[in-house]
């Protein structure tokens, strides 16, 4: 229970170059925020940093206003699960989770008592006596979350922890994941490059890019208005394309034609996923093309469509497929397109 | 399936080959006579009560106490290195890393020899006798360490480091994570490292053979000199005396650690 802030840290691992520069995040009191970015964001550096695995050369780490910037990592009272879940080999489930409790002299029948609770919550009870090497993938997973909620962390700090998982067992454990985050009130950082993952339990997401936030919302206004071409490009806004204001509201793209859409001063681009684009059947269409490549989605067709704006990647729910060469009218509706600046 | 004779014969050939030399020796030693000859010429025990006379009890007894001082100091050097050699995996550790094996690969003789310099050098120029016990655990200490890295470098080589961060993030000092998870997770390869590394120690005559002294004379050394001076068949019985004594631990540890799980 505790609300963490993020004040203009530094974080470098040479002690020349900063990974992290002025890097601000606000996470409100038992709130879980996901940090999502391509592989060398500087996303596993920031929770590495908050952890105290990583020294910070400048900034404050708050928590309820105190500073843990200086505090040892095994005083900060942090729960971490890595993605490779480090249990202890040599201990069995019972001991991997009890030992966090046995470190703070919590008395045999409480220490007892709270961790049989978080095994039972993880559903992990008859598996108690088990050493790590006899578990399951999905089951150490719930050994490392438990072993880190049962010292009740003033902070929950969550590295990939899904990515070892195969894809049925991801979604059941982020449920999990979500459901012991709310029963604790936990503030939590989940770091990920799944979007769907962090989309689908997050309260808020940070979108990073070269050590630094781009957009930090929550994951509804980040997936329907990304602030950058970066953001809109990482969260699926496949059709990417240059445009020039020409009035209040309206823009030319560079085959000459103009579209409404939202009114930005200084657009650079505008940015459309390729299901919402439309089909036209006949009449004026904004983009004719013929289509290079089609892949089956399962519940629709994408097309990848040679045009004079350049390839569009387009989505339809049609039955019916249209083969490789044929011809293919499309149109932007306006209240799809997101108009961008940098 | 069908076994084939061939191999079969072979097999038997190599094993005849490794175990042949060590019968011989089984014979020997219940000889009468008093030079060794083969086949013997009469039964007798008497080889076996000199066997256990005070130069070769006293020879046993520094073997023992160089091969185990010498087995727990590496072993307390040893550790800390391999972690940090695994831990920090890159180009500097690797080239550390030979070094740290290089006692294998110089000649034990060697070895031997620049130490015994070292101990002249040092009693010359500081007017210092170094005790030649505490000279010859030195020596073995330097010929063990490789063994002790390598054999607790191959646990820690599927060790997650991510452990250690786990540990400290839940509370627990540099102490603590030593004593509660590392040591424990490590128990098999210290174990196999002891083992490995008392038997080195204990069999080894070249590093020692520049370095022994009144008082620190260990028994390999004892025995190849009663070899040349009489030539009876009284090293034949130590031999066979040291022979069960090794049988019996690997029985021991077989038993209650199972030698197959070593260096996993």
């Amino acid at each position: 229970m505790a609300r963490l802030q993020l004040n203009d840290l530094k974080v470098s691992y040479d002690g020349k170059v900063n990974i992290l520069e002025n890097y601000n995040l606000d996470i409100e009191n038992g709130k879980l925020v996901s940090i999502l970015g391509p592989s060398g964001c500087g996303k596993t550096t920031t929770l590495r940093a908050v952890a105290g695995f990583l020294d910070t050369r400048g900034g404050k780490i708050l928590i309820d206003d105190e500073d843990y910037s200086k505090t040892p990592i095994n005083k900060r009272n942090f729960g971490i699960v890595f993605q490779s879940y480090a249990l202890f080999p040599n201990m069995t489930v019972y001991e991997n989770v009890a030992y966090g409790l046995k470190l703070r002299k919590v008395p045999v029948e409480q220490r007892e008592k709270q961790v049989l609770d978080i095994l039972e919550t993880v559903e992990m009870i008859s598996f108690k006596d088990r050493k790590p090497e006899n578990l399951s993938g999905g089951q150490r997973q719930r050994v490392a979350l438990a072993r880190a909620l049962v010292i009740s962390p003033k902070l929950l700090l969550l590295d990939e922890p899904l990515s070892n998982l195969d894809a049925k067992l991801r979604i059941e454990m982020r449920a999990q994941i979500k459901k012991m985050q709310q029963k604790y009130k936990i503030t939590t950082i989940l770091i990920t490059h799944d979007q769907e993952e962090c989309f689908s339990i997050s309260d808020k997401v940070a979108i990073m890019n070269n050590g630094k936030i781009e957009q930090y919302d929550t994951p509804e206004n980040i997936y329907s208005s990304p602030n950058s071409i970066f953001v809109a490009d990482f969260v699926g806004f496949k059709n990417l394309l240059d445009v020039t204001k020409v009035g209040n509201g309206l823009y030319r793209l560079s085959n000459g034609k103009e579209i409404k859409a939202e009114d930005v001063e200084n657009p650079k681009k505008i940015a459309i996923r390729p299901q919402n684009i439309a089909v036209a059947q006949k009449g004026e269409s904004l983009i004719e093309g013929h289509i290079k490549v089609r892949t089956y989605l399962g519940d629709s067709y994408q097309y990848e469509v040679d045009s004079d704006l350049g390839d569009i990647v387009v989505n339809t729910s049609d039955s019916i497929a249209l083969n490789t060469g044929d011809t293919i009218k499309l149109n932007f509706p306006e209240s799809e397109i997101c108009v961008l600046t940098d | 399936m069908k076994k084939s004779k061939i191999l079969t014969i072979f097999v038997f050939m190599v094993f005849f080959y490794l175990v042949y030399p060590l019968f011989i020796t089984v014979v020997a030693s219940f000889n009468s006579n008093d030079i060794l000859t083969f086949p013997i010429e009469g039964f007798s025990l008497k080889w076996y009560k000199s066997a256990f006379s005070s130069s070769y009890l006293s020879g046993f007894t520094i073997s023992f106490q160089v091969g185990i001082l010498a087995t727990i100091i590496s072993l307390i050097f040893g550790v800390p290195v391999a972690y940090g050699l695994a831990k920090y995996n890159d180009k500097f550790t690797n080239r550390i890393k030979n070094i740290f094996f290089s006692p294998i690969l110089i000649p034990g003789i060697v070895l031997s020899y620049s130490l015994f310099l070292c101990w002249v050098f040092i009693a010359k120029e500081f007017d210092m006798k170094l005790p030649k016990f505490f000279v010859l655990m030195l020596a073995h200490i330097i010929i063990l360490f490789p063994y002790t890295i390598r054999v607790i470098g191959g646990a820690f080589d599927k060790f997650d480091f991510l452990i250690e961060d786990a540990a400290t993030s839940l509370g627990a000092s540099k102490k603590d994570f030593i004593l509660h998870i590392l040591l424990p997770s490590i128990t098999p390869a210290i174990v196999s490292a002891s083992v490995l590394s008392f038997i080195t120690s204990f069999n080894n005559i070249p590093i020692s053979i520049f370095l022994y002294g009144r008082g620190a004379t260990p028994l390999p050394i004892i025995m190849m000199q009663d070899v040349e001076k009489y030539g009876n068949p009284g090293v034949a019985a130590v031999s066979v005396v040291l022979l069960f004594i090794t049988i019996g631990i690997t029985f021991l540890i077989e038993k209650t650690l199972g030698l197959n799980n070593y260096g996993r």
